[in-house]
């Protein structure tokens, strides 16, 4: 069970205010570790402001921690350069909340999933448009769709587009932010069962950050929760039933909404 | 007055002059809320529910108009905004301005309402202790930036309740907020309506939230009502295929959790 | 396009004459009935007729001509004046607001020193120490404008550096100069387009305003404003020869404002909305 993506000890402050007006800092992470082996979907579940966010960021070098380390295959990814750090920027991929945010809304969808492999594997003209299509296809968008606007997509295939762009390199590792939270049910259920199928037959690791539990215990094996800027829990999610026990986590299941309503 | 429905809407029809011009956003909608009764209007984004409610609150965007039917509240001429029905939105930042404190902002809405500061004192803390602050006083300083989403909705909820209104609307009030803040603000609103009876406009995409607070649901799609009943009538017994497919969605998400081995997680009513 | 231009009915007319002054400036020898430096006492302050349409002015010189050859100068220097204002404002500016921490902290010191003063102010300084003419008002104009520029591109690039789509880029592999032309620069440009339009005006008044005081264009370059401060003295006795260039200036300031205003209502149609459509 080789890990592929791990942080450990990672520590992230954030400073308020300005020259003449120091707020007080605002610690977000204090010390979080979590490993991500091949092939697994690990569910970080923790209440809005916990850090999840953050860490995620964290993990996709989007940010410096200020102690700690984040490992890609065992390095250090501080001490990256130039192959090495393509290498791990091409296998560690991102799905954000926010679809709409996500896209450069002057772009066409064609150009916006093929965004990847011009950078990573420097496609061009007809090749680059095959691989396009076949993304598309991938996530269930017809290849007709290259040439919208995000503007005129629906929010569910927004999100696919930002699926087949972060899919598109092949990465190793996939880290979801909150990336159903935003859809309505329908398109949930669809992006989810999306995700649940790339992922396995890619073999991609997930990191799926969410604060809805029902959404983790469909697509996880196993859970970690996050309370206070750190992990305080990890255990193994089958079929439903989530081996966690911290307090964190009982608050979250236990204001879990009903399914039916009462006395009904 | 008790017994006065808080709204009713007739034959509504909402068309955009923009664009397509005469374009239908809503056709041929009717709801009823009861006083003291929650209306869950089940709908997905693009449905239509939220131009129902601007519709209610004659706060329709510039290009949008009613082109039919009607909009009332029994015992009253005109629904006043703020008086008599009031709403509370999804991002609940995006209705604060940043630069006024909260209590600002209440001052502002009472100035509004002509309840002056001089003769209501505490008005403001009354509200914020009803709302759940546990220290009112201590809110009333603060700048919305220093509060986390379930705190400003519930102060949205509070400057709401100011008007003595017949007739809530909450437009996905929960939707951006994590489940505890969520279960809290919902048991906000559902204390509200019982010690006030107020009618309750619960608009949301999300069938666990109905299932939590409605009496009553209406399905809503592509600017028409699919399906109205009793809460427990539509999810054991929905007509339209549409319903059933949004409840499948729901109960496939939802039944993955709900497994023996969690006696919490089916009856969580408790708020 | 057509909705557009029906929508927003000053559009048309301002397009034309700012069509109308960019010809003038380059058709000027072409357009001009005569020699603008020709004097000829003998036709001074003559009445419109015509051989000389807008009449002569005080030393017998073709007003009209003056009037198509000043466009050069007037507008030219504009056109120097933002292209200068952009360059430095977008390297400065975006440069600060990209690198952010110390570097960012500097810029803007200096730039809040530049803004403290009183643009006319300054320019005046400026010139005191570099001496007058046209080169030196565009040199000053700039140097009295950039900060203000350099700040709002400083913003834009601070929000739009945490944006999702610009985050998402860099984990799509796209590199900083890639970032910056394909996801920062575009959403800049169009708002920064729409304040330099709308500051064209202004700072067309700039250069007349200091020409008009005898510091800008050196006799007998024909420009608005000094044709302006020309004919002070005749304000009573031939009108005719302040008239003309302020109508002029005028006209070119309105113009850039309606394109200027019709831009942003173009880039950001919310505002559109809200004002209801044209003016």
């Amino acid at each position: 069970m080789t890990t592929v993506l791990a942080v450990e000890n990672i520590h992230k402050t954030y400073r308020r205010g300005s020259l003449f007006d120091r707020g007080a800092p605002m610690p977000v992470l204090r010390g979080a570790d979590l490993a991500l082996t091949k092939g697994e979907c690990l569910g970080l579940v923790g209440r809005s402001g916990c850090g999840k966010s953050t860490l995620g960021r964290v993990a996709l070098g989007l940010e410096r921690p200020d102690a700690g380390v984040v490992r890609f295959r065992g390095r250090d990814i501080s001490g990256l350069r130039g192959a090495s750090w393509r290498e791990y920027r091409r296998n560690v991929q991102v799905v954000f909340q926010n679809f709409t945010a996500a896209v450069n809304p002057r772009l066409r969808v064609g150009d916006i999933v093929a965004e990847p492999l011009r950078n990573f594997e420097g496609l061009r003209g007809p090749g680059l448009s095959r691989r396009v299509d076949a993304l598309l296809e991938s996530v269930g968008l017809s290849p007709a769709s290259a040439a919208k606007r995000p503007a005129q997509l629906s929010g569910g295939q927004l999100q696919r587009v930002c699926i087949a762009r972060a899919m598109a390199p092949g990465p190793e590792v996939l880290i979801l932010d909150e990336a159903v939270s935003s859809l309505d049910m329908l398109a949930q259920a669809q992006v989810m069962d999306l995700l649940a199928g790339l992922c396995r037959s890619q073999g991609t690791s997930c990191l799926f950050i969410s604060h809805d539990l029902r959404v983790v215990a469909r697509l996880c094996a196993r859970a970690a929760v996050m309370t206070g800027g750190r992990i305080v829990e990890n255990a193994a999610c089958q079929n439903g039933r989530f081996g966690l026990r911290c307090a964190g986590f009982r608050e979250l299941a236990d204001a879990l909404l009903p399914a039916r309503p009462i006395g009904a | 007055m008790a017994t006065d429905a808080a709204l009713v809407i007739d034959n509504l029809s909402i068309e955009t002059t923009h664009g397509q011009a005469g374009r239908r956003l809503v056709s041929d909608v009717g709801l009823r809320v009861g006083a003291g009764e929650v209306l869950g209007l089940i709908g997905e984004s693009g449905s239509g529910k939220s131009m129902t409610c601007l519709a209610v609150m004659d706060l329709l965007p510039p290009g949008v108009r009613v082109c039919g039917g009607s909009v009332r509240m029994p015992g009253r001429e005109a629904i006043r905004r703020g008086r008599d029905a009031a709403m509370v939105l999804q991002n609940p930042s995006g209705c604060f301005d940043p630069v006024m404190t909260i209590g600002g902002h209440f001052k502002e809405t009472l100035r509004a309402l002509g309840l002056p500061r001089d003769r209501n004192p505490d008005r403001a803390a009354v509200a914020l202790g009803e709302a759940g602050f546990d220290d009112p006083e201590s809110v009333l300083p603060l700048y919305p930036f220093q509060m986390s989403g379930g705190m400003l909705q519930r102060a949205m909820i509070a400057l709401a309740m100011l008007g003595g209104p017949r007739l809530l609307l909450a437009d996905e009030a929960t939707t951006d907020l994590d489940m505890p803040t969520q279960a809290g603000v919902l048991g906000l609103i559902d204390r509200l309506r019982k010690t006030r009876g107020l009618g309750v406009l619960l608009v949301t995409h999300d069938l666990s939230v109905a299932a939590r607070l409605a009496d009553r649901v209406a399905v809503m799609r592509d600017g028409r009502i699919l399906e109205t009943g009793p809460v427990g009538r539509i999810f054991a017994a929905p007509r339209h295929d549409y319903t059933r497919t949004l409840l499948a969605a729901h109960f496939d998400l939802h039944d993955a959790l709900c497994a023996p081995d969690f006696p919490d997680a089916g009856d969580a009513a408790t708020a | 396009m057509i909705r557009f231009l029906r929508r927003r009915p000053l559009v048309a007319p301002a397009l034309a004459v700012v069509a109308f002054l960019l010809a003038m400036a380059l058709f000027a020898p072409q357009l001009a009935t005569d020699d603008p430096d020709r004097t000829d006492i003998g036709r001074k302050l003559a009445p419109p007729s015509l051989s000389e349409p807008l009449g002569a002015d005080h030393l017998g010189r073709s007003i009209y001509s003056r009037l198509v050859y000043g466009s050069r100068a007037s507008l030219g220097s504009v056109a120097l004046i933002m292209a200068g204002i952009l360059v430095l404002s977008f390297t400065v500016g975006g440069a600060s607001g990209y690198l952010g921490g110390a570097v960012d902290g500097a810029v803007m010191r200096v730039c809040d020193v530049v803004l403290t003063f009183p643009t006319f102010i300054l320019a005046l300084f400026l010139i005191g120490i570099l001496g007058t003419g046209l080169t030196n008002v565009v040199i000053a104009i700039v140097a009295t404008h950039w900060a203000w520029y350099a700040r709002m591109v400083r913003g834009m690039v601070l929000q739009l550096r945490h944006r999702e789509h610009v985050l998402a880029a860099r984990v799509a592999g796209a590199s900083a100069p890639g970032l910056a032309v394909r996801h920062i620069l575009p959403p800049i440009a169009g708002q920064m387009a729409v304040l330099a339009t709308l500051d064209i005006g202004h700072m067309m008044l700039h250069v007349s305003g200091l020409s008009f005081l005898g510091l800008g264009v050196q006799p007998p370059t024909p420009e608005w404003g000094v044709m302006i401060g020309d004919a002070r003295q005749f304000l009573r006795t031939a009108p005719q020869l302040i008239l003309f260039p302020g109508l002029m200036i005028f006209l070119s300031v309105m113009a850039f404002n309606v394109l200027g205003d019709a831009l942003r209502d173009h880039l950001d149609p919310h505002l559109a909305q809200e004002h209801g459509h044209g003016h």
